[in-house]
């Protein structure tokens, strides 16, 4: 029997269904899974890459003689005598097979023919179907790799632009830079760095992409990719974004200073839905990342309905919040989010507070140009529990083994239940559907692997809510792990947590998601902003986390904010000096009358 | 002071007049400042009539319907929550009992969910002059309208935790803000259930 089936009971439900909502998604057109019958693209080393177009700037050629490695110098040297193309967007329509490989020389692209052209002066700023995607991606990207061809009715990539690989030539991302930037009103010049639309077997390597009001790079409605040695950074929203794609490579990478998330495979293909483990038999993943740094971020990580996403040997720190996963926002193909698995990653010092820094201050209200994106600026969109190393809003069948999560000052990891209604599943058996399964494992809490004891403010945050959830051969640098759980010892994985419906400690969710960072930053009753202590006896630690802050470029901890009261206003038709002037009138008639009879009667 | 009249003399009749008159003359005083203070008291109980005169619930329990699905999720937040989903421009029945166990009949005159500019749930109908008598219990219906979510986040909530009631005792007015029985929650859309949404997100400061 389902579980969800059995605890349905428990609801108190009211439904009145009248209209139907239609299938959406993240702020994108309608989308769906692909098949998932293809496959993660392989790299092809340039004896394999055939055929091949070379993309250069003018100055390409001076920063290649300034190239200090003799073989790279030569390999640069070799393809800028091929280079007949100034643009990538260039080269990619350029393309007539599939299979193509486009080196990038260094330079700095600005892409300039897509940053206005006429075909985009009649968009209203509204979604983008992937007909105009096709017509005049330049309407949001910056870049676009269109693969299916819209004639048919099929999201299949069936064009010449299928298995494109994209590569910079230099010896670091940052040599290729593709930069968005703002124009001369302070606005955003563009949404997306490069969008790769149904663009199976999509290969980027070795480039970096920054400043765009949403994403840096973006796959989606695609059916095998891969993203290697990328750098996204300095963006309003993701530096690397995912959305409704299977068969997902993202491997060393950095993202930093964006206003979500770092990296976002959001929707990732539901192939494990209905597997009720978190231990093998997996069938596979989705999308696995690993080798990425995500730093100084929002939310290092994040994923609405970040399925069976194989999450191992990161680095996520100095962001608000490290790993985000949730079934809390609507409109996302694949909800309930389940069976991630994250695996000796370390996940620390995420205390970074964004929102104090930058939204608080108002720095966030200015014109996207004036407000230091590319500096450390970090707007973030979405609240987030500032200290807080993992966070799973609603999800099942994760599993967390053998990760190093210390020094995040509110909670090391923090879980707690969405009910389905919130993200529009209004059938009563979704609302206990989340927070069940979820395996912690031998994970060390709250010491830096180099030996310094660097606490968690808890290590385990948990809501008591959820079947199945077990706590494993965790180990605390303080002596047992901490935890807020209303029994003394968590769960283990021979029984499992029991309690399907949970308690009240997620108060503060619903006041903290009324959170806007333009009409309502700083929400009554949230207390998610607000900078948590530094844990006591915390020691230094002696290598990277002095550097890490350093890059930030700023302030690592702000005050804390007091916390605020809800408002209640007074009634206001009897006004409260009306009943007191009245009382006390009557007192003094009262008061007078008593004396004349006392004086009467002398 | 007890008066003799025994007729013996006119003087002595005269001088219990007299002192009778005297008798009254602080009497009528006092009945007039009596008339006075019991005036005053009369006026501020007109006055505060709205406070002392009737008893509404100290929350108020709805019952939603129309064109938008609704769960009540008593676990959910501190209060539990009603969570209503957002279709953009659907109309929406809000049914609220109102009890009145004080002295004194109460008209409703008005109810506001949100002083909020471009609330997500905005009111747009209200029953007017609602009798509820002493001790009985009357139906509002209010009408509702969810729109705006093009001023919204899409990863935004809107919380209705009360309600504002006007209403008149007396021919005296008064506004209570009475908590609701758990928050009325509605999620922001996505773009695509939005039909005015930008990706640039450009119209979301409300103010």
């Amino acid at each position: 029997m389902r579980v969800h089936q059995v605890r349905a009971a428990a609801v108190a439900a009211v439904a009145v269904l009248v209209v139907a909502v239609p299938a959406s998604a993240h702020q994108e057109r309608e989308s769906q899974f692909p098949a998932g019958v293809g496959r993660t693209p392989a790299y092809r080393p340039f004896a394999e890459a055939t055929p091949r177009i070379v993309v250069c700037k003018p100055d390409s050629g001076n920063r290649v003689a300034s190239i200090a490695e003799p073989a790279a110098r030569a390999f640069n040297e070799r393809l800028l005598d091929e280079c007949r193309f100034e643009h990538i967007q260039a080269a990619v329509d350029a393309v007539e097979a599939r299979g193509t490989n486009i080196y990038v020389l260094p330079g700095l692209y600005r892409e300039e023919p897509s940053q206005a052209p006429p075909c985009t002066k009649d968009y209203d700023g509204g979604i983008v179907d992937y007909d105009l995607i096709v017509s005049c991606g330049e309407v949001v990207n910056l870049i676009t790799v269109a693969g299916d061809d819209p004639a048919d009715a099929d999201i299949v990539c069936d064009s010449a632009r299928c298995d494109l690989q994209i590569e910079g030539t230099g010896q670091r991302p940052d040599d290729v830079t593709v930069r968005g930037g703002f124009d001369g009103a302070g606005d955003w010049i563009k949404h997306n760095g490069i969008k790769a639309d149904r663009a199976d077997g999509f290969y980027l390597r070795n480039m970096a992409f920054e400043l765009f009001r949403e994403n840096a790079i973006y796959v989606h409605e695609t059916d095998g990719y891969a993203l290697d040695r990328v750098v996204g950074r300095h963006n309003e929203l993701y530096g690397i974004l995912t959305f409704t794609s299977d068969h997902g490579l993202i491997k060393d990478c950095d993202t930093s200073f964006n206003g979500d998330s770092g990296v976002y495979p959001g929707s990732a293909a539901d192939v494990n839905r209905d597997s009720t483990s978190a231990v093998p038999p997996i069938s596979r993943w989705a999308v696995e990342v690993t080798g990425c740094n995500t730093h100084h971020n929002a939310l290092g990580f994040s994923g609405t309905a970040g399925n069976s996403v194989y999450f191992h040997n990161n680095r996520v720190h100095h962001n608000a919040a490290g790993y985000v996963t949730d079934s809390f926002v609507g409109g996302h193909p694949g909800m309930p989010q389940d069976h991630a698995r994250l695996e000796a990653n370390r996940i620390y010092a995420n205390n970074v507070n964004y929102f104090v820094e930058f939204v608080h201050s108002g720095i966030c209200d200015r014109k996207p140009g004036e407000r230091g994106h590319g500096n450390g600026t970090v707007c973030p969109v979405f609240p987030v529990p500032v200290g807080t190393g993992v966070l799973i809003a609603g999800g099942n069948y994760n599993l967390l083994r053998d990760n190093d999560i210390y020094d995040n000052w509110r909670n090391g990891v923090m879980q707690f239940w969405i009910p389905g209604a919130i993200r529009g599943d209004y059938e009563p058996g979704a609302q206990l559907g989340t927070s069940n399964g979820n395996r912690y494992v031998g994970n060390r809490m709250g010491r830096h692997p180099a030996g310094a004891v660097q606490p968690n403010g808890l290590d385990f945050w948990w809501d008591d809510q959820g079947v199945g959830n077990c706590w494993e051969e965790n180990s605390s640098a303080t002596g047992a792990v901490t935890h807020n759980a209303l029994v003394p010892l968590l769960p283990d994985c021979e029984t499992g947590s029991l309690v399907p419906v949970g308690n009240v400690k997620d108060a503060t969710l619903l006041p903290c998601s009324e959170y806007n960072r333009e009409d309502n930053p700083d929400p009554v009753g949230c207390d998610w902003l607000d900078s948590p202590a530094e844990p006591a006896g915390r020691q230094a630690a002696p290598d990277d986390d002095a550097q890490d802050a350093a890059v930030a470029g700023v302030t690592a901890q702000a005050p804390p904010q007091p916390a605020r009261a809800p408002s209640r206003l007074p009634a206001t038709g009897s006004p409260a000096w009306v009943f007191g002037a009245g009382t006390a009138l009557a007192a003094l008639a009262l008061g007078l009358r008593v004396r004349r009879r006392r004086r009467a009667v002398a | 002071m007890t008066a003799t009249l025994d007729g013996r003399t006119g003087t002595a009749v005269d001088s219990v007049v007299a002192e009778a008159e005297e008798l009254r003359r602080p009497r009528r005083r006092r009945l007039l400042v009596l008339a006075g203070l019991g005036a005053v008291v009369v006026l501020l109980a007109w006055a505060s009539a709205p406070r002392w005169g009737v008893r509404i619930p100290s929350e108020l329990g709805l019952r939603i319907g129309g064109e938008a699905r609704v769960l009540t999720l008593p676990e959910f937040g501190v209060r539990g929550s009603y969570v209503l989903d957002y279709v953009d421009g659907a109309d929406v029945a809000i049914d609220v009992p109102m009890h009145n166990d004080g002295v004194l009949g109460m008209t409703v005159t008005g109810v506001q969910l949100s002083e909020e500019p471009r609330p997500l749930l905005e009111l747009v109908g209200v029953d007017r002059n609602v009798h509820v008598p002493a001790g009985g219990q009357a139906l509002l219906s209010l009408r509702a309208r969810l729109t705006n979510c093009a001023y919204y986040h899409e990863r935004e909530v809107a919380r209705y935790v009360s309600a504002t009631v006007t209403y008149e005792v007396l021919g005296r007015q008064a506004t209570r803000v009475v908590p609701l029985e758990h928050d009325l929650v509605v999620h922001a859309p996505m773009i695509v259930g939005c039909p005015n949404g930008k990706l640039d997100r450009s119209l979301l400061n409300r103010r």
